[in-house]
This record gives C-alpha cells, structure tokens and sequence, in this order.
C-alpha cells in the first residue's frame, strides 16, 4: 500500500532521514513514534510531498508519488496537522468539505458528508455544522480536523500528533473515536506519537526512529516482548512487564541475599541467630553451598536438647523452584502450599533467594507502579 | 472664493480621493500580493518605498507638475501612488503574518498556490488589507488639498485662498469639510471592514 525504498532527506550536511524503507498494509494503523526531533513529521510529509526526499523512493500502490501531480496526490490523502489548523474564515461545513470543493463535488453530496461525519462525532449537525472554529473548544476543533481530513474519503490518512494538545479524558475518547473510525472505514492511517500509550492502543504496527533511522518496526505486542533497543525500553517503560507478565521469573519476585547456614552448625548458634535475625526458619546448605532443607525453631525446642547439631532437623517440606521458573506458578504455589516461602535455587541447587508473600507483592507493586 | 463654490470643491476633493485611493488599492493590493510570494526581495523593496515615501506630498506633485503640467492625470497619478504605500505595507505585512498552520494545512488539503492564496491566505489578511485602506484613504484626503497647488480645484482651494488672503474664514471652510470627509470615508471603510471580514474571524479580531 505505502511502501518507502531507501529514503533519505540532508538539509546540508545534516541527515534528517537516513536511509529509511518499511511498509505499511493496507487498512492498517501504523504509528510512528520515537523522541523529539528523530524526523517523525518530516517522514509523514514526505508522503503528501510537503517535504521531498534527497534520495529514495516512496510508492503507493506501487505507483511512484513523484508521478503524480503533487497537488492531485494530496487531495487523495488525509491530512491532520499537529496545529489542527481549521480555517477560522470558514464556518464547520465548509472546513470539512474544502477537500470535496476542491474535487469538485455538487453541494449535495457535500452536504451529505457533513451530516454523516458531524453525526460519526457526534456533534450534531443543526447546533454545529454553521459555527466558526473559534466557537468550539479545543477537542471539538480536533474532531472537526480529523473530519476534514476524512471528508473526500482519501484512502490513507496522515495524522502528525493529533491529540497532543488535549486533556487525557478528551485525548482518551478522541482516540477511541479515531481507532473505531479507522477500523469502520477500513483506510490506512499512519499516525505520529511520541506518546507510547497511545501508540500501543492504536497500532496495528508500531514504527520507532530514532535520528532519522528506524530502529524497530514491530506490532505492539513484539515491541513489548522484544524491544529492539534501550531507548524503545525505555519509552515502552511501565507497559513492558505489566503488559507481558508472562516473561516475568521466580528470580524477579524473590528476596536475595537470604542467610544461610551449614548443616554442621550447632544448636546454640543457630538459635541465637535467629534470635538476631528474628526469623523462626533457618535454610540449611552443604559444603558446597546446595540446598538442604530447613530447620525451624519449633523442631528446635521440641527435640533440640538430644542433638548437638542442626542436622538431623533439617525438613525438606519447604517447596522449592528454580530461578527461571514462570513467575504466575510460583504465586500459585505459594498460595496452594501454604508455606510461608519459596527457595529458589539455581542450575546447581544452590540458593538463590526466596519467595514470601510480601516480596511477591512488592514486586508486582513495581510491576504495576514502576 | 464663496460658500456657493463649496459643493463643486467638495465634489471635486472627493472624485480626486476615491479616484486614486481606488487605483492605490488595487496598485497596492497586486504589489502586496506579489512581494509577499517573494518576501526575500522585500528586504529591498520595503526600504526603498519608505524612503519614497518620506518624500512630502507637496514635493512630489510639483515635481510631476513641472514634467507633466497642470493636468488631472497629475493629481490622480500623485494621489494614486501615495494611497499605494498603505495598501501594499499592510498587504505584505498581513499576508506575511498568516500563522504557517493555515498555510500547511491548505497546502496538505491540495490547494494549489492561488487557491492557497484567494481561499485562505487573503481572507486571513483581509482585515490588516482594510486597516490599509483606511489609512491610504484618510490621508488621501488630506494630500488631495494639494490639487489646488497646481490649480485642479478641491477643498484646498478654499484653504489656498484663506491663507494668501489671510481669511481664517475661508480656511476653515476648507479645513472642516475636509475634515468631516476624512472622517465619514473612514466610517465608510470600517463599515466595509464589518462587512467583507469573515464572521469567524470578527469575532478573533474583537478578540485581539
Ligand atoms: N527546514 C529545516 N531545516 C533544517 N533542519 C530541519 C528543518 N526542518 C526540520 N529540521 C530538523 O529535522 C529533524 C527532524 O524534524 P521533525 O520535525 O521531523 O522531527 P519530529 O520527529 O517530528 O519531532 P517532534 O516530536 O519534536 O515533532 C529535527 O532535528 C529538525 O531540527
Ligand atoms: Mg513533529
């Protein structure tokens, strides 16, 4: 549908846009998102030819933009500017239907858009259809924006930000608007965030940049598994793990740095570390720091009088996983068990850490609230 | 020099104000138009005409009256220039002003530069155009005073005459006319500001 073959843009010595090529399905929402200034407009521009590239290709529907007239090509694309930019010397109607006017459509059909369109926003047509922009608030002004670029019924849309300047109760409703506007009318969007939230509501596929070059190009749900790069980590942020809570470990939920003690130990000094430590279980290790088993201090004062070493008190009733294991099975074991933790262990059964209720909780806090 | 040659002056100031202010308008409206598609030369061309325009009034229709001599084309043509310079300022300034979003935006439409132009561009500067025409035409009826200079008539007859003779008397009854018609030409073109100004942007410009 949209296809972009090695495109570049220098102003000067300076690379705007580096060697760029991807493409986008049609009927799909593709948004590009990615850090200040990494060319995300300058790239949509190049697509209505508001801006052309130093070198490259772009192709829609296998046909060469550069073919076509560049004003004929605009009238056949969408377009909503960051700025909304509605004519203030036209009235709703007359903004939504510029494009038609310039297609030269008969005032009926016109007018037939705008009913529809007011009515898929649900502005009505009698209260609205007649204002100026500067008589409606900001998300109004946004919609109508929107509208214009639908009006002629172009078979792509580009939208650079268009909601960045709304609350995030309108920005919310305006997206699901957009995304269900979209999915109706079945039209290729490419939409520019910087916004990952909204990227990965909308997206059918996500386009990350970074000065000038694309870094990932991904459908949501593989951006959140596999972010390609830091940086794309870093934007996904709180999303990544609590969107994906399937990659989550033991290892990310248990406590480290547990104490330990050798099974060679004798009773008074086990007790009287617990007793610093203020637990009532300690986890028992061989020579070669293997997990053992545990003692407990009720098993200590039932029978430590007749033994001189923790040893044969140890009790393996502690369940134990293993570092790598799926972090949704150890809560349900911990729950199911009853016990009051986990040992987890690595490769070599040696103790890794463990598993109490609030260290499960503290972790998913950090899951849920970063 | 009477009261009964009064309406024929006054007729005569007025055909000489609205004559020129009409050709200034247009003059400036083209010339406005056609710097601000190349706003690197008005680097140049800006400069050059407010040098021009310091250039008094009076110097400049005597000299077009020694090339030319004591005709209407003289008047008209020195009028004519004088009411270009608002027009054209406030044109270039306003066209030049017009917020770049509007501009994007009908070009990302698919207008092609005229429509650009004549659809959104001059209806966004349209009051600044106005605001030009008003100032082009009440000092038109100032500088046309100058016409009885070289003997085409007009209220400056009047003051001309009150000035050699030293009669305040007939000087005013250059001046006050002058004056009121300074001041209802002016209405005039605040009423046609009301009217040509689109509704949506009134309403930003009471704003303002
Ligand atoms: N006319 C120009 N001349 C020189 N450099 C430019 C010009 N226009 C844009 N740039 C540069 O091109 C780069 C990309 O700009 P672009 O507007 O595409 O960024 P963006 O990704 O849309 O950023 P933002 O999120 O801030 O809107 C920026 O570094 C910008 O400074
Ligand atoms: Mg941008």
């Amino acid at each position: 549908m949209l296809r972009f073959e090695h495109v570049s843009l220098s102003y000067g010595a300076q690379k705007i846009i580096d060697d760029i090529s991807f493409e986008i399905q049609e009927g799909q929402m593709a948004v590009l998102i990615g850090p200040s200034g990494c060319g995300k407009t300058t790239t949509l521009k190049m697509i209505n030819r508001l801006i052309e590239p130093s070198a490259g290709k772009i192709f829609i529907n296998g046909e060469d933009i550069t073919a076509q007239d560049k004003v004929e090509l605009r009238r056949h694309i969408g377009y909503v500017i960051q700025q909304i930019g509605l004519f203030p010397n036209m009235t709703v109607a007359q903004n939504i239907c510029v494009v038609p006017n310039l297609l030269k459509w008969s005032k009926e059909e016109c007018d037939r858009i705008v009913h529809q369109l007011l009515e898929l926003v649900n502005m009505p047509y009698e209260q609205y259809a007649h204002k100026y922009p500067s008589e409606l608030s900001g998300g109004q002004q946004q919609r109508i924006g929107i509208l214009r670029a639908l009006a002629a019924s172009p078979p792509i849309v580009l939208m650079d930000e268009p909601f960045s300047a709304l609350d995030p109760m309108t920005r919310r409703s305006l997206q699901q608007e957009v995304r269900s506007l979209q999915q109706k009318l079945n039209k290729t969007f490419v939409f520019v965030t910087h916004d990952m939230e909204e990227a990965l509501d909308l997206a059918d596929v996500i386009i990350f940049m970074n000065q000038g070059k694309i870094v990932q190009m991904a459908p949501p749900e593989e951006m959140l598994e596999h972010p390609a790069s830091g940086q794309i980590q870093d934007f996904l942020g709180k999303f990544i793990q609590a969107a994906s809570p399937k990659g989550l470990t033991a290892a990310d939920f248990m406590r480290s740095g547990v104490y330990t003690v050798p099974a060679s130990r004798g009773i008074n000094e086990c007790v009287s570390m617990m007793q610093r430590r203020n637990v009532d279980t300690l986890i028992v290790v061989d020579d070669a720091k293997r997990y053992q088993g545990t003692v407990s201090i009720a098993d200590i004062r039932l029978t430590g009088h007749v033994v001189r070493t923790i040893d044969p008190l140890i009790r393996c009733n502690t369940p134990t996983v293993h570092g790598g294991d799926n972090a949704k099975d150890c809560f349900d074991l911990l729950i199911s068990s009853g016990a009051p933790y986990l040992v987890v262990l690595d490769g070599e059964e040696r103790v890794l850490g463990i598993i109490t209720k609030t260290s499960m909780a503290s972790a998913m806090a950090e899951q849920l609230w970063g | 020099m009477t009261i009964q040659d009064l309406p024929q002056a006054l007729w005569e100031h007025l055909t000489f104000t609205v004559v020129s202010v009409a050709a200034g308008f247009l003059l400036g409206l083209v010339l406005g138009i056609l710097l601000s598609r190349k706003p690197a030369l008005s680097g140049v061309v800006l400069p050059v005409l407010s040098i021009f325009n310091t250039i008094p009034g009076i110097v400049f229709i005597g000299l077009l009256f020694l090339a030319w001599g004591s005709h209407l084309a003289t008047v008209l043509v020195a009028l004519g220039i004088y009411a270009t310079f608002p027009v054209l300022k406030n044109t270039y300034a306003g066209l030049i002003s017009v917020d770049q979003q509007y501009i994007e935006a009908a070009r990302g439409c698919g207008m092609s530069p005229a429509q650009c132009l004549f659809r959104v561009e001059l209806p966004l500067a349209l009051p600044t155009v106005i605001g030009g025409l008003r100032m082009s035409t009440v000092y038109t009826v100032s500088w046309a005073v100058l016409a009885s200079m070289i003997g085409l008539g007009g209220l400056g007859t009047f003051i001309y005459a009150g000035l050699s003779s030293n009669d305040n008397g007939l000087i005013l009854l250059g001046a006050i006319p002058a004056a009121l018609l300074a001041f209802v030409l002016g209405s005039l073109v605040d009423l046609l500001q009301r009217h040509v100004v689109p509704k949506g942007m009134r309403k930003a410009g009471e704003r303002a």
